[in-house]
């Protein structure tokens, strides 16, 4: 039942964490598991997996039950044709439970690699309004390490090693599981790139093809993103970390506890201002506080505790993915999908393409950094209700209905199909940032965050340029383009969202240090992607998984 | 698990109803071998659903508004345009002009709402009639997913004679 966590009372932890998410329950398990004893603040409740039940397209998605709701606790994007004017966006990706998005996700788990650690090497010279873009300050070679620990902890399936452009691992290194099933329309996909030179291959997922930690394989009941899982096969930090953490007897985890403020006093964290379950103001000390509740609110916390800014850097450089996509249909190809025991009903089969990680073409010098694409099958990647709502017919006829609709339906039941989800890097830019909304306040009392984003040709470009390519590609296969979308300029949101609090080297550039404290106030550290210096190209949370690991296991002893 | 609360009584009058599903069936029409909003309940399904509060979803007050303002002008507005035929009597043709005009927000003697608003909003719900697990009161016994062949391969749909 949707309740409250009974964990043991610690009134002196030796650390605050602040959400129990990816972040906040990988630092409470590395954390007790040296010694410590941690209280980690939720603000939502705890969700457990029979309250997903009866998996419901409409309750659960249409209905944004898991979610925040747009009209009480938004975010405010300021867009419209000048990028001025206030509206509220629905944040998909906030997730307020015990588990935070991790409960939601779609699990993708591919690895940031060395072309986003070391960006600047793959933009194209001189590029105009990429002077913010820098290369980060540890290597791939010393996040694999903590890649190998995430990806087995969590428990993830894949195969190391299938495609040249797959992520580079240790020699004998593998995942704990194999891939989880295949999309039926996989071969033809894996043939028709390959006459190309490019090389599909499955993607790393953290849910089970095999019993594993206890849990058991995914039953591929066809609800993933924006679900939660009623059987535990899907990782989260609610049936991984969190358990272990609370099982040695040093996790307290408090949920509907909302922290307001993070407090410090001269220069150092002292603990954190929260509301309790009835709203009443309350304070707990620590000598150490961790922040994990997504890039965005934790800059909207780090405003809004006036946590000391010389340089102006809180929230800004706030950068989205270029995402873009494409879908096909093949008019000589049968429907991919034979049944229900032939494939999965989701986009968790799907492969990855990385050919287009860094673009390598003399005809477009002024391309460099590129992204990946996520390759589904169009007629069972989503649910239904989303799928048709979101449908095309053809680039320009959006909406459909009518004799469009059925035709639509026709092709999705006859013909075979491919959908191309686009995820690229972003050019760091100082005015994509977030605020303090000076109108808007949230449930709990606090402003909302407001942001300003407009997308950088460079992305528009690179994201244009890659489904043509893929376009092209599927084209010469007998494919007819249904949907193509490029990246625009405007972003309302969306949840691949980093840089907020960037870590650095140098205090006058940068928020956080290497190990992600705070330059302006000691023992304050940051795990979720406000870290990331600048936006990388994957799905971004198996890197934040890897680096909390990294802090927490590196941070010095309390007092 | 979460139990949905069966409403009772419905929300539209059966009046009201009818109008509903010929807007409906125009955004998903049945023919011979595959089902349309009418084959599937869709109507029923919106009947239920504004019966329900903002408890189950913030929009559905404002959804309950909108219907209520626009069935009657609609139904007014198709008279005057179709040669004296309402909403109920208008025919496969005349039904998509209707439509047509009302998603580009074109269509005459309309006010008190927004006609493209109106559109997207009966374009959404029906999807939802047709395409939601049955428990709604729509998908009439799932026989939108076997057509369609959600969770399951696709079958052949015959309508029953009527």
């Amino acid at each position: 039942m949707i309740g409250r966590a009974e964990t043991p009372t610690i009134e002196k932890p030796d650390a605050i964490i602040v959400g129990a998410g990816a972040g906040g329950g990988t630092a409470a398990r590395v954390l007790t598991q040296r010694g410590w004893s941690v209280v980690v603040f939720e603000k939502g409740r705890l969700w457990t997996a029979e309250d997903f039940l009866p998996y419901d397209e409409l309750h659960f998605h249409e209905h944004k039950t898991l979610i925040p709701h747009v009209d009480v606790d938004p975010n405010i994007y300021m867009g419209g044709p000048n990028f001025d004017t206030p509206t509220p966006s629905e944040r998909w990706w906030i997730v307020n439970m015990v588990g935070g998005a991790t409960m939601i996700w779609d699990a993708n788990m591919p690895r940031y690699t060395r072309e986003d650690f070391e960006v600047t090497k793959y933009l194209p010279d001189g590029l105009e309004g990429a002077e913010a873009m820098v290369d980060w300050p540890w290597t791939y070679d010393e996040f694999q390490p903590w890649f190998e620990l995430a990806e087995w902890e969590w428990g993830m399936s894949g195969r190391a090693g299938q495609a040249p452009a797959q992520e580079p691992m240790r020699a004998g290194y593998d995942y704990p599981m194999p891939p989880i099933r295949a999309h039926s329309s996989s071969q033809f996909l894996i043939d028709s790139f390959m006459k190309a030179g490019m090389k599909p291959y499955f993607g790393p997922h953290a849910i089970n093809s095999q019993t594993y930690d206890g849990r058991p394989a995914c039953s591929y009941c066809g609800f993933n993103q924006f679900f939660g899982c009623a059987v535990n096969s899907r990782a989260s930090s609610a049936n991984t970390v969190l358990p272990r953490a609370i099982a040695t007897g040093r996790c307290d985890l408090r949920t509907e506890h909302c922290v307001t403020r993070l407090a410090f006093e001269n220069g150092k964290a002292t603990g954190v201002h929260y509301l309790d379950p009835d709203g009443n103001e309350q304070f707990l000390a620590a000598p150490l506080v961790f922040v994990s509740i997504q890039t965005i609110e934790s800059a909207r916390l780090f405003l809004y505790s006036d946590i000391p800014d010389p340089n102006k850097m809180i929230g800004h450089y706030l950068t989205y993915h270029a995402k873009g996509d494409a879908e096909l249909t093949f008019p000589l190809q049968p429907a991919w999908d034979l049944g229900a025991e032939y494939q999965p009903r989701t986009a968790i089969g799907s492969l990855q393409l990385r050919d287009l990680y860094v673009i390598d073409d003399r005809k477009r010098p002024d391309l460099g950094k590129g992204g990946k694409f996520s390759i589904y099958d169009p007629y069972t990647w989503a649910t239904p209700i989303r799928l048709l709502k979101g449908a095309f017919l053809g680039p320009d006829k959006a909406s459909i209905w009518g004799d469009d609709l059925r035709a639509y339906m026709d092709e999705l039941r006859h013909q075979g199909g491919a959908y191309f989800s686009f995820t690229g890097d972003a050019i760091s830019l100082y005015d994509n940032r977030v605020e303090l909304d000076p109108e808007r306040k949230d449930p709990w009392g606090i402003p909302v965050a407001r942001t300003y984003y407009r997308h950088h040709p460079y992305e528009r470009a690179v994201s244009e340029y890659c489904l043509e390519r893929v376009c092209e590609i599927m084209g010469d296969a007998g494919g007819e383009v249904r949907r193509l979308l490029p990246q625009t300029e405007a972003n309302p949101g969306y949840g691949h969202v980093h840089g907020t609090l960037r870590a650095g080297k140098d205090p006058a550039a940068s928020v956080l240090d290497e190990n992600c404290q705070s330059h302006t106030v000691k023992n304050l550290y940051v795990l979720d992607n406000a870290f990331m210096p600048t936006a990388g190209a994957s799905n971004p949370t198996l890197t934040l998984l890897a680096n909390a690991y990294r802090v927490c296991s590196n941070v010095s002893e309390p007092r | 698990m979460w139990i949905l609360r069966q409403p009772a009584p419905e929300f539209f009058s059966e009046e009201e109803k009818r109008l509903v599903e010929v807007l409906l069936e125009g955004i998903l029409p049945g023919t011979d071998s595959s089902p349309g909003a009418s084959d599937v309940g869709a109507a029923d399904y919106l009947s239920r659903l504004l019966a329900l509060d903002a408890s189950e979803y913030y929009e559905i007050p404002k959804w309950q508004q909108l219907y209520r303002t626009a069935l009657p002008v609609l139904d007014v507005a198709a008279q005057a345009q179709y040669g004296g035929h309402g909403l109920a009597a208008l025919s496969a043709e005349e039904r998509r002009d209707l439509l047509t005009k009302l998603s580009q927000g074109t269509l005459e003697g309309v006010s008190g709402f927004d006609q493209k608003t109106l559109f997207a909003t009966l374009r959404g719900h029906c999807l939802e009639g047709c395409f939601s697990d049955p428990r709604w009161g729509g998908n009439k016994d799932g026989s939108m997913w076997r057509w369609y062949g959600y969770l399951q391969k696709p079958q052949v749909f015959r309508r029953a004679a009527s």
